[in-house]
Parts: C-alpha cells; structure tokens; sequence
C-alpha cells in the first residue's frame, strides 16, 4: 500500500522540479525572442555582457523597455489568473469556475466601454483603471447578491452567470450604439501583452502580491471547507467569513490580471487542473503550482504570440485557447481529474 | 446600367430622392451637388464622417453601414438607392424591392470607379468630369508647393500603442498620396486596401518614413493624449520621422477610411498644412 504512494509523491516532486525548471528557461527565452534586432545571440549577449554591448543603446531599448515589461507582465498576470483559478474552483466547488465566473470580466468590460463612451477613455492608464474599478464592482455585486440569504457555492456560481449575463448585455447594448466605442473595446477586448506599460506593472504589483499573500493564508481553511460546511464549522471556521476572503484574494488577482493585458480567458480554467494533476491533494500546493502553471503558459504563449507571423502579433488571449486547449485534453485523458470534493482526503 | 453586381438597374431619368448607404457614395452624392434623401452612419462612428459633417449634418441616418433598417428606408421613398460595398446579395435583393438599386463598387475598388459609377446612376457625368480636372489640378499644385519634399517617403499609420498598424498599399488614403508622386515606405508596399494586423512594437521601423502621418481615431477625452503617450515610447522616440518632427497627427476615421472624392480633396488638404512651407 505505501510504495505506490511514494512513488506518487517522487513522480510529483520530478513533475513540480520541471514545472519550477521551465518558467526560468521561458523567462530567457522571452528575453531573447522577438520580431526586431537584436536577434537571440545579441540578445543573449547583452544579457550575458549587463549591457556593454556595440550595439547597445538599440538593445537596451527593445529589451529593456520593450521584451522585459511584456515578460513581467505575462509572469504576474499569469501567476494572478493561475491563482485566482485555483480559488474559485474550490471556492464554488466546482471544476468550471474560472475568473470569469464571479462577474470580475464582465465587469471590467462593461466599465472600459463605459469609460471610453461616456469618459473618453482612450489611453492604456485609462483602461487600466476602468477595468480594474469594473472588476471589483462586479465582483462585489455578485458576492453580494449570492450572500443575500444561505450563502452556498451554488449561489455564488449562478449569481455570478446572471450578473455576468447582464453585464455582457449592457456592454452589447452600449456598444451597439456607439461605433466608435466598439472600433477601440475591439482592440481591448483580445488580451495582449505587447506594449504594457511598466508604470501599469508597477499600479498592478501590489494587488496581485496582496492577492497571492491572501490565498497562502486562506488555503488551509478553504480545504476544510471543501469537506462541507458543517464540517468546517465543526473544525471551528465560520464558512461566511472564509468565502468573503477568498472571493476578495480571487477578485484582485483576477481583476489585476484583466486590467493589465485585457480578458485572457481559459487559463484560470486551464492552470488549477494542470496543477491539480501533479501536485496532490493539498490546496496550497496546488494554488502555488496552479500560478507557476498559469505564468509558464501565458508566457509561453506571449513569446509564440511574437514569432507566428512576424513583424505582426498574434493577441497572446487567442495563443492561450491554442496552446492551453492540448493540455486540457491531457489532463482529461490521463485521468487526473482529481475531484475536488475529496482533495481535503477522503470522500 | 449595369452595376459592378452585374445587375441591370433601370434608374430614373432625373433621381432626387437618392439614398447613399455607404460613406463614398454619400460623398459622391454631395461631390455631385445632390442633397441626400437619408445615409448611414460611418465606419466605426455614430454618424456621418467628420469631413462630411458640415454639409451632410441633417441627412437622416438609416443605420449602420452593412445594417440599415429597412423600415426606415421604406419611410424614406427614395426613387435611387446607391449601395456600394454591399457585400450581402440578399440584402441587395431587399433594397431593390424598396427602390433601383445600383452596386457603386467592390470592396477591393478604387474612389474613381465608385465615383463614376454613382455620376453615372445619377445622369451628372459632367460634374464628373469637372470635379475630377479640379482634383487633378489640385494634386499639380499641391505637387509644385512640396517642392523639395516631393521624393519624401509618407507612412501612413492607425495609431494603436499596443500595436500600429499602417495602410496597405491600395487603400483609400496610400491611392491619394500615390496621385501626388509620394512613395511609401517600403515596408508599407504590400497590396490590399484595409490595414495591417497590429505591429510588433520591436518592428516600429516599419512605420517610419520622412513623414508619419498618424491617424488616431478620437480626439476627446484622455484618447487626445494618444500622440503625448506615444511619444513617451522609446522606440517610437527613436523614429526618424519623430525625432525631425515630422509626425502628424490627423482624423483617423478620414485617413484610414474608405473615401470618396471629398475625402481625397480633405487628405490633400492635411497634407498641405503639413507640408508645404510656410
């Protein structure tokens, strides 16, 4: 009975060691690659040489202030979405929920077409604080509404399909009556990373840190909650207290994430299964894995975004489906869908 | 006549009531001398194009360009309906049982056959030909006042900072700036009249020039500090065009439109403001 365990465990601590291997390697690649000079040998060389480099003020520019926000940008949005995934499927208790799912994306939309119709948004700054502001609106709207009453994950999940419905219909409804507000939401509307701005990085950096600080905290008492509610409070956790900190860790690290690079869908769908099906029961373990998973795939998808048809770019929102779609299907197949109702041990 | 569908339109002698559906034919009808009995709103915009604004601001609008609501157009009776870019066949097949129907162009079709083919539907093939000597003299004038600048290389770019694009070689505005003996830069050669998918910021070389003119699509709100914020870019500090101050800002949804002849004469008058020494 116990050596398949442990040779569970070794094939998991191997899969977490490569998992940890590969977003360091994606992070030079995504330093080196790119649709200008210098190509990945200058590049390289540049890195190696801190700079002193013949050519090195052309260097210094896409490198430094082109290749390394985008990069940063892909790693916090992607340990954000990976994260905030990971939270909200066991929040909800259930293996569909993503960061759309508490009304955070929609809301974000509905306030950046807002922002640019009625506001004249128009600007990177702008957007980000529309979406950021949308996302948190729509976020509590929903916690709300689903805590009018019994709070139940079931309640969370269909107050955050109604609200997010209606959120969609209105940003349609504005849009349709405004041309040139749908000719600039279409450019915002597919997540991208090329040209984030390092000062948007920087407003982004402590939601997420708090974010991630957040779900640390709360993972041990969500795992109890995974058992049901009387058994958490059996355990002494107050469920109501515990969803609300949850929801809140998930709201900035999502609403954060889509501020900064637009809607990037299916990878805070993707990143917690993936995680799941290497990392074990534990729920700490799996979010921390779940966001190294999610910032491994958005950059990986960045840097493909950049070389599919240079000089062009491909939005790294669409290279996220793409990409992410072959590892969803693996997770499916090998039968590592864990369910998450018995990762607290035990059915 | 016979319209670029191929389709025999049996048009009336003397048109009056005449519906313009997209934004060439609209400003066909006014480069024509005629009043428009109803358009559609711009590409991408809420109303008549801003360089048709003055003359065609109380035309009744009947929709979206591609979506005008028939009920409305019926309200309108017109007696010639012109439906150039149309691509949709059944929705042609519903216009012409509102009224004659004539096709002015093909997506892929330059403003001068659009615009004949309209002087043509309207029997007013002498304004025609008087409005396009006056272009013609216009674009000789303006060519003599460049001077100098007449070898000048011109980008002309849809300003989007996470990734400009620039105008295919046959669009509206390159066909314009071809008239008047300026060459593109040759890495805007390639065919097509729409844009480019968005650039990579490392390849922002492709969109200098001598001049970069540099459409962006609204000038209200924070969206006027798009050309502020550009500039803030180091890679786009460090254009050539930029660093000679030759970038000009200009109506995003008249360059980078599908215009018509007073579009063309408003795209020649940007470029004299810029570049004709003053």
């Amino acid at each position: 009975m116990t050596a398949p365990r442990h040779e569970g465990r070794s094939a998991r601590l191997l899969a977490g060691a490569l998992v940890a291997l590969v977003l360091p390697a994606l992070v030079v690649l995504s330093l080196v690659t790119g649709a200008g000079e210098p190509g990945p040998v200058g590049s390289l060389r540049y890195l190696l040489s801190a700079g002193s480099v013949p050519d090195a003020a052309t260097a210094d520019t896409v490198i430094r202030t082109l290749r390394l926000p985008r990069t940063a940008a892909a790693v916090v949005v992607g340990i954000a979405l990976g994260v905030a995934g990971c939270l909200l499927q066991a929040l909800t208790r259930n293996p569909l929920a993503e960061t759309g799912i508490l009304g955070i994306n929609a809301g974000a939309a509905l306030a950046v077409v807002l922002g640019i119709t009625y506001a004249g948004a128009g600007t990177g700054a702008a957007y980000l604080v529309w979406a950021f502001a949308g996302a948190l609106a729509g976020s509590a709207l929903v916690l709300l509404l689903a805590n009018a009453g019994a709070a139940t994950p079931l309640r969370l999940v269909l107050a955050g399909i109604a609200l997010g419905s209606t959120f969609s219909g209105l940003t349609a409804a504005v849009l349709l009556g405004n041309q040139a507000s749908y000719d600039q939401y279409r450019f915002w509307v597919l997540g991208t990373l090329s040209g984030v701005d390092t000062g948007a990085l920087w407003f982004i950096m402590p939601a997420v840190a708090a974010s991630v600080a957040l779900a640390l905290l709360v993972t041990r008492p969500l795992s109890a909650l995974l058992l049901g509610d009387d058994a958490a409070r059996a355990l002494g956790h107050h469920p109501r207290v515990i969803r609300a900190w949850v929801a809140l860790a998930a709201t900035l690290a999502a609403g954060s994430a889509v501020a900064l690079a637009g809607p990037i869908a299916f990878l805070g769908l993707l990143a917690p299964h993936a995680a799941r099906a290497v990392a074990g029961p534990r729920l700490g373990v799996q979010c921390v894995l779940s966001g190294v998973v999610g910032a491994a795939v958005l950059l990986g998808a960045d840097i493909v975004a950049r070389v599919v048809v240079p000089p062009f770019e491909v939005p790294a929102s669409v290279l996220v489906a793409l990409l992410g779609a072959p590892v969803m299907i693996w997770v499916v197949r090998s039968n590592r869908l864990l369910r998450l109702t018995t990762s607290g041990g035990g059915p | 006549m016979t319209d670029v569908t191929g389709a025999e339109v049996a048009v009336p002698e003397q048109p009056e009531r005449v519906v313009a559906l997209s934004e060439r034919d609209l400003d066909a009808l006014l480069a024509l001398g005629l009043d428009p009995a109803g358009t559609t709103s711009g590409r991408g915009q809420n109303d008549v194009p801003g360089y048709l604004r003055e003359r065609a601001d109380d035309v009744p609008i009947v929709g979206h360009f591609m979506q005008p609501s028939l009920g409305r157009l019926v309200e309108l009776q017109p007696d010639l309906i012109l439906a150039g870019g149309l691509p949709d066949a059944q929705l042609i097949g519903r216009l012409r049982r509102i009224a004659p129907t004539v096709v002015t162009y093909r997506a892929d079709d330059d403003w001068r056959s659009a615009f004949r083919n309209a002087a043509e539907a309207l029997g007013r093939e002498q304004r025609y030909r008087a409005f396009l000597e006056r272009y013609r003299q216009r674009v000789a004038d303006l060519r003599a006042a460049i001077g100098a600048d007449a070898d000048a290389t011109v980008s002309i770019v849809r300003w989007n900072p996470r990734g400009p694009m620039y105008m295919q070689h046959d669009a509206f505005a390159s066909t314009v700036i071809r008239d008047l003996g300026l060459a593109r830069p040759a890495a805007q050669q390639e065919p097509g009249v729409a844009h480019s998918p968005p650039l990579s910021l490392e390849a922002l070389e492709r969109i200098d020039g001598d001049w970069l003119f540099l459409g962006t699509l609204r000038r209200e709100g924070d969206a006027r500090r798009a050309l502020e914020r550009a500039r803030e870019m180091p890679a786009f500090r460090g254009l050539r065009a930029v660093r000679n101050g030759r970038v000009v800002e200009v109506d995003g949804s008249l360059w980078t439109s599908l215009g018509g002849p007073l579009a063309a004469l408003a795209v020649l008058e940007d470029i004299e403001q810029a570049m004709v020494p003053r």
